[in-house]
């Protein structure tokens, strides 16, 4: 029963709402022909791996057949110590830390910012999500420069104070790695959650206050248990991308001799000869990986009620006075920016500026000769708008995909198609972007859409939709359906009742989900790389161009260009919808 | 397997471009026709001829996948846009991707590629078996290009990637690193435990002969491998990150430094500095191909033909790399400022090692999974 139903009984139920209306399409045959367009869309590359990897060599290559040798060798490996069993546990053990540190700091700050009075909170919101403007792999090169054993900027600073024992930092290493990547994911749980937060009514909270809940008390057994839904998507959705996120753990793991499965995949498909079954026959297991774990948040979330938060009660979000605590919540706050933003971020722009790497750093050397460089370069304009037009369209597409699909999974969870549904929807994000940008080109070679740049919008929804799902499906558990049932009870019609009562609610779920989308198809790399074509080139692609081939300056300066313009987008997105929310959500 | 199957394939094919070329064939089965070969097409002879040249601009555009280095290609599309007014759309596919991208296509009857500019010779020996690629000869060719720089029929390198040994000066002190990078076994320095850089053995080609050298050569071998990881050095995925940890300092010395690569950072103001040792690989692995479903017949065939021209070496050597070409005279703007250093001196003729295709593709898939473990690496 809901807190709504618990204070005011049992609502009359009416079926007309937007939301009702869509259910009630979904009521016999929608659910299976939602089913049917997802898998449409996501059993086309998906199928095209699975059937390469039951093949012993690529589809179409002359004298392939059919063959579970190579699937075979993978799971074999799990069991007998080879390549798979290793690189499996490897990519584990970054993963279940990384989920757990970055879910536990973004969630923090999402309190922090959404539900208190700390100062400057703002500003933060902002400043958090710088990591996300630019690729992991800005993040490798800042801590390459920051914290190299022997030629770490940090490590010359703690030996200037403490002497040459006192250069410990060493990003080569597990706890570098772990870093890295924690400060890497932290801003996706900060943004999957701060929605959620501000959608939360605060009754309960207050209740248990005015019953001597201390702060503590209240987080933990109040506003952390009602968040639960959100948290857990969130972190369902970090320990995947650990999974699946290469280039960090490949770049910084060589050195200490670390293959995780995610490198491993990539490793097939750039051998010489490419073993592109042997990618795909992989790429089964991390599905099977990410697969458990959706199972395990559907169980978490199996009673959609339980998460109700806003209800048909009126409500005002009020802010968490943090007293003496708000000092040390601004310093922890300040902390991760730094960290996980500033620093590392201060370091690509040094190297933007730095016409060649020397061991010492010299300030009269830097200049703006990298800049001047992409200033020239023929193609920094269309990958620039290839960028732009591809994120805000992607993100657009998966939010209206997402929203569709979420309706239908937290309001029909009984029903067979959504659950399947559900559970289609997540399996792309799963595979290493590069095995399934493969997948897409078997998919699609037939089809006049292959390396245009619209076949890159779709390998982005597919890729993304689940990220509207995870976040609308947060948002509509929260959302008592007595709020829509009172609007038509009043004689709204379907649409007044969605635009007035659900859209506001939903908001700011809306308004983080589309965000994310953005910034995370503006930056997408491992699957474009497979997919694109000259024509349809990115402003990833272009920097991971001049960086494989040893540009570190022009990849940073790109780096920084991108941050620029990607920064200015979100402001002025946060300038038209957030402080609108911030607005409605106090009024 | 049919991996072992095309191995075996392209042993045939490298053993008959061998043969052409002059160099030892190891190949039992060297004139064995594939097991999977398109009926065998006539070679076609590209040169440039007005007519060509006249159709190619008709065409106006030439479709070129590539996995040479940026500074080196960008140059050269530049240099054949400014001579015939044709532009080139480049499209940078690193590794074994851009054959992957061509298989996929071809097979399933698309044709968008012109010309491939790629390091993966087994995978152009496989699509040329299948039928995907022209099978074309610059003219002249024995007088045009030393043997191991071609796949007769299907590709041919048009610059070396001469392989040296480059010290940071702030890390080794350059009349240390004079005195003992003569040879390899400078390497063996206990001073340059941990200060090592070398690249993953799996991720480029570059690397994997250079380490196949040493087992190769009776004066370093497997020993000399051993001993070198366990001077703990430090694996790169890519000689990028490799070259720029060696500039910061983070590591004393390299392997496989592309000599064209340290020209490019010594123009730049790198104080980097290297050595050639006694013999070092040249490798010739950068083939230029032409589809031959090439949407832009013309233009594909005009652009692979002039980049063995003298303009076209001209190119390359703007680009700093050395061309293979028979007697193109040195041109490279790095090579006249380097001679006016106190500590470089010219590459020794005889110094280069040109490795064996055969004992490459024969040594490859057990060889590298070993020089993996002996670097480290487990499963």
């Amino acid at each position: 029963m809901s807190i709504a139903e618990a204070v005011t009984g049992p609502v009359p139920t009416a079926r007309s709402t937007l939301t009702e209306r869509i259910e009630g399409w979904l009521g016999w045959l929608a659910p299976w022909i939602l089913f049917a367009v997802v898998a449409a869309l996501v059993v086309g590359p998906l199928g095209a791996l699975v059937y390469g990897a039951l093949r012993s060599d690529s589809p179409g290559a002359p004298g392939a057949h059919f063959t579970f040798a190579e699937v075979a060798s993978v799971y074999q490996g799990l069991f007998t110590d080879g390549w798979s069993g290793r690189a499996t546990i490897n990519s584990l053990l970054l993963a279940v830390p990384v989920t757990i540190l970055s879910t536990t700091v973004g969630v923090a700050l999402a309190y922090l910012v959404a539900r208190t009075d700390m100062p400057g909170r703002r500003t933060f919101e902002f400043l958090f999500l710088l990591p996300m403007l630019y690729s992991p792999l800005v993040g490798v090169i800042g801590w390459s420069v920051l914290a190299d054993p022997h030629a770490g900027l940090l490590n010359f600073l703690l030996e200037a104070i403490g002497g040459r024992d006192a250069r410990v930092l060493n990003v080569y290493s597990w706890a570098g790695i772990i870093w890295v990547m924690t400060f890497y994911f932290v801003p996706y749980a900060f943004l999957l959650n701060i929605g959620a937060f501000r959608a939360m009514d605060p009754a309960l909270e207050e209740a248990a206050s005015i019953s001597g809940a201390n702060l503590f008390r209240r987080i933990v057994f109040v506003t952390v248990p009602m968040m639960l839904a959100s948290i857990a998507a969130s972190a369902i959705f970090i320990f995947t991308l650990s999974l699946e996120q290469f280039s960090i753990p490949g770049f910084l793991g060589s050195q200490m001799r670390l293959d995780t499965l995610a490198y491993s995949i990539y490793q097939q498909t750039n051998m010489f000869p490419a073993n592109l079954p042997g990618a795909a026959a992989a790429g089964t297991l991390l599905l099977f990986i990410s697969a458990f774990s959706l199972w395990g948040y559907r169980r978490m979330t199996k009673r959609a009620e339980k998460f109700v938060t806003v209800t048909a009660r009126g409500y005002k979000p009020a802010e968490t006075a943090l007293g003496r605590l708000r000092l040390v919540a601004f310093l922890f706050a300040l902390a991760v920016f730094v960290l996980g933003a500033a620093l590392p971020l201060l370091a690509v722009v040094l190297r933007s500026l730095m016409p060649v790497r020397t061991t010492r750093l010299n300030m009269t050397n830097l200049n703006l000769d990298h800049y001047l460089f992409i200033y020239n370069a023929d193609n920094i304009q269309l990958s620039l708008f290839n960028s732009l037009t591809l994120a805000a369209g992607g993100a657009t597409i998966c939010a209206a995909a997402g929203f569709i699909i979420a309706v239908a999974v937290v309001r029909g969870r009984k029903r067979k198609a959504t659950a399947l549904t559900d559970y289609l929807v997540a399996l792309p994000i799963s595979l290493p972007g590069t095995v399934f940008g493969v997948g897409m080109l078997w998919a699609y070679v037939y089809t006049p859409l292959y390396l245009t740049v619209w076949l890159l919008l779709i390998a982005f929804v597919i890729r993304y939709t689940v990220y509207g799902v995870r976040a609308f499906s947060a948002g509509i558990m929260q959302i008592d359906r007595a709020l829509e049932e009172a609007a038509v009870v009043s004689g709204a019609s379907p649409t007044r009742s969605f635009l007035f009562v659900d859209l506001p609610l939903l908001k700011p779920v809306l308004v983080s989900m589309w965000l994310m989308a953005f910034l995370i198809v503006i930056r997408e790399l491992s699957a474009s790389v497979i997919l694109y074509s000259p024509e349809s080139v990115t402003l990833p692609i272009l920097t991971w161009t001049y960086l494989s081939d040893g540009f570190y300056g022009v990849a940073s300066a790109l780096s920084v260009v991108q941050l620029i313009l990607v920064g200015l987008v979100v402001i002025i997105f946060k300038a038209l919808f957030g402080a609108d929310v911030r607005t409605r959500s106090k009024d | 397997m049919s991996r072992q199957i095309d191995r075996r394939t392209f042993m045939a094919g490298f053993g008959a471009a061998a043969a052409a070329a002059g160099l030892p064939s190891t190949s039992a089965v060297a004139q064995t026709p594939a097991p999977n070969a398109a009926p065998v097409a006539p070679m076609e002879t590209v040169t440039v001829t007005p007519d060509l040249v006249a159709a190619a601009k008709r065409e106006g555009a030439v479709m070129v996948r590539y996995a040479a280095p940026v500074e080196v290609m960008t140059p050269v599309a530049q240099a054949f846009t400014r001579e015939f007014g044709i532009s080139v759309r480049l499209d940078r596919k690193a590794g074994s991707l851009g054959n992957q991208l061509f298989a996929t296509e071809s097979r399933a009857g698309r044709h968008i590629m012109d010309v491939a500019w790629i390091t993966d010779p087994l995978g152009l020996k496989r699509l040329g078996d299948e039928g995907f690629y022209l099978r074309w000869t610059p003219a002249n060719l024995p007088s045009l290009l030393p043997p191991g720089t071609y796949m007769e029929g299907l590709g041919y390198c048009p610059f070396w990637t001469d392989i040296i040994i480059p010290y940071n000066p702030d890390v080794v002190p350059p009349r240390k690193a004079r005195e003992i990078f003569k040879t390899w076994h400078g390497f063996l320095d206990p001073d340059l435990a941990g200060r090592i850089g070398l690249v993953d053995p799996a991720a480029t080609n570059a690397a994997f002969v250079t380490y196949m050298m040493f087992f190769e050569l009776p004066q370093y071998g497997r020993e000399f491998f051993e001993k070198l990881g366990a001077q703990r050095p430090r694996l790169y995925r890519g000689t990028a990150g490799g070259r720029d940890d060696l500039a910061s300092g983070a590591i004393g010395t390299f392997v496989p430094a592309q000599e064209f690569g340290a020209f490019h950072q010594f123009l730049q103001g790198d104080k980097t500095a290297w050595a050639y040792p006694d013999i070092a690989p040249s490798l010739a692995i950068n083939h230029i191909s032409i589809s031959r479903n090439a949407p832009n017949a013309a233009a594909a065939r005009l652009f692979a033909a002039w980049v063995f021209t003298d303009a076209g070496a001209r190119a390359m050597q703007d680009a700093q790399t050395r061309p293979t070409i028979i007697g193109v005279p040195e041109r490279r703007s790095a090579v006249a400022q380097l001679a006016k250093t106190d500590w470089w001196q010219p590459r020794p003729t005889d110094a280069s090692w040109v490795p064996n295709f055969d004992h490459w593709n024969n040594a490859y898939p057990t060889l590298m999974p070993e020089m993996r473990r002996m670097l480290g690496w487990r499963g």
